[in-house]
């Protein structure tokens, strides 16, 4: 029987990948694919929640505003991306250290 | 019951097919999204995030929520994962970082590995125990059924707005118009009962809402209605004839158009012509089903209605962004503008700038 539990599991399971990608690699064009991976999952969540207390459609509403923003960020941030590497000519997270120590 | 109501009933009991989906839908998410941070062309990354988005997009699907599920489809697959391989295009084989330096940024990747697996533990055991203590069978969406009545009698509708009737099963048992023409009168089982439009009465478990005609839909001929917020059901009817009462089961409704005269059963989406004790047909009584969850229009009406200001707040939001994004995509760095001037000042080629 697939219940609430299994969605809260694979939305963890893909959040964590997501989050582990965005620590570990270092290509900013792939952490930001891990934000979206990550958006995704806490989407998930939100309609499995909303499926099994369905007097409303609000967690339906949020993950539908969600994917708005994401898609604004997506926009947003592969700009930044765009002039980062302009700037540095690498998409290296590591190269934007300009604000460190 | 229609097709899509039988859809409905299935994927909230969580069928055989539905398990099924979820599984192979699961999977391919998990296995997408592991295989999106490992690739090391984000090219591929980028194609393997699409996969992950089109598996969610069916996810969605056993969750009732058809219109996410779409929404995801043209949202996702169709914008973010486009913008993303447009600019690993653009930026070239520069997008791909060499590997001797992805594998320096992995350091201490064990310790990471090992914490990120005990925060997965850690989740993984929390989702469990919600999942222990989730409802079996989830409850299916209520909404207001409204039940249209159109008289026949001309003479009937100059006089709607004054006599209009308002018959609901359970605790209300009659409504109609009051003397005050802001007000219904309303019996329920202690007694009769003035109740002012928009306001609320607590019966029981029932909330019983006295609500004017412009604020509810299909509603263009009731002037009034009685709608229940806890149980499922709301009935309305319009008319000058008193005597009709109506209960809703799972089939249709219950029209008791005399008393105890044998109740006609008119079935959910269906109208029926109601008559009165000489045989004339006095109206034609119309039954409305409730939008099915996660329909396109359930779910319209709830962003549209209920959520109309943050709906606009994230139009705006997501102009903002366009806005933002040109701007910082526009901006010229100064290594760029010496450039091009050492080119003007050169005359040399273009392709003397490019990345190595």
């Amino acid at each position: 029987m697939i219940g609430l539990g299994s969605y809260l599991i694979l939305a963890t399971l893909v959040f964590g990948t997501g989050a582990a990608g965005f620590v570990l690699r270092r290509n900013l064009l792939i952490q930001l694919m891990c934000v979206e991976l990550m958006l995704n999952a806490v989407n998930m969540l939100l309609i499995a929640f909303n499926r099994f207390s369905p007097e409303k459609h609000t967690g339906q509403t949020f993950a539908f505003f969600i994917i708005a923003v994401a898609a604004a960020e997506a926009a947003v941030g592969l700009s930044i991306l765009i002039n980062f590497y302009r700037l540095k000519r690498s998409v290296d997270a590591e190269e934007g250290k300009l604000l460190r120590h | 019951m229609n097709a899509l109501h039988d859809i409905n009933m299935e994927t909230a009991g969580m069928s055989t097919w539905g398990d099924v989906l979820f599984v192979f839908a699961g999977a391919i998410a998990l296995v997408a999204a592991v295989l999106c941070i490992s690739m090391k062309s984000p090219l591929r990354s980028a194609v393997a995030l699409l996969f992950n988005i089109v598996a969610f997009a069916a996810i969605y699907l056993t969750l009732g929520a058809q219109m996410l599920a779409t929404t995801q489809l043209m949202v996702y697959a169709g914008a973010i994962v486009v913008l993303f391989v447009f600019v690993i295009m653009l930026i070239g084989p520069g997008a791909t970082l060499n590997a001797n330096h992805d594998g320096a940024a992995a350091r201490g990747l064990t310790v990471r590995a090992v914490g990120a697996a005990l925060l997965g533990i850690l989740f993984i055991g929390t989702a469990f125990q919600l999942g222990a203590t989730q409802r079996e069978r989830p409850r299916l969406a209520s909404c207001n059924k409204d039940i249209r009545m159109e008289y026949k009698k001309a003479s009937v509708e100059g006089k709607v707005n004054k006599e209009a009737l308002l018959v609901a099963g359970h605790s209300v048992q009659l409504a109609y118009a009051s003397s005050d023409p802001n007000a219904v009168v309303i019996g329920i089982q202690d007694g009769t009962e003035v109740l002012p439009f928009g306001t609320h009465k607590t019966v029981g478990n029932e909330i019983i809402t006295v609500g004017r005609c412009g604020d509810v839909k299909n509603c263009k001929d009731v002037s009034f209605k009685v709608s229940f917020e806890k149980e499922e059901l709301g009935l309305s009817t319009k008319g000058a004839h008193g005597g009709v009462q109506m209960e809703a089961t799972e089939e249709g409704v219950l029209a008791y158009t005399q008393f105890g005269m044998e109740p006609t059963l008119i079935p959910w989406n269906q109208s029926k012509e109601i008559r009165d004790a000489e045989g004339t047909p006095v109206a034609t009584l119309s039954v409305d089903e409730c939008l099915a969850f996660g329909s396109i229009s359930a779910v319209a009406d709830d962003i549209f209605a209920r959520a109309a200001l943050p709906f606009e707040m994230i139009s705006l939001l997501l102009l903002v962004g366009i806005i933002v994004a040109l701007a910082v995509a526009r901006g010229q760095t100064k290594k760029e503008r010496d450039h091009e001037q050492s080119i003007y000042a050169t005359n040399s080629n273009s392709t003397h700038g490019e990345i190595k």
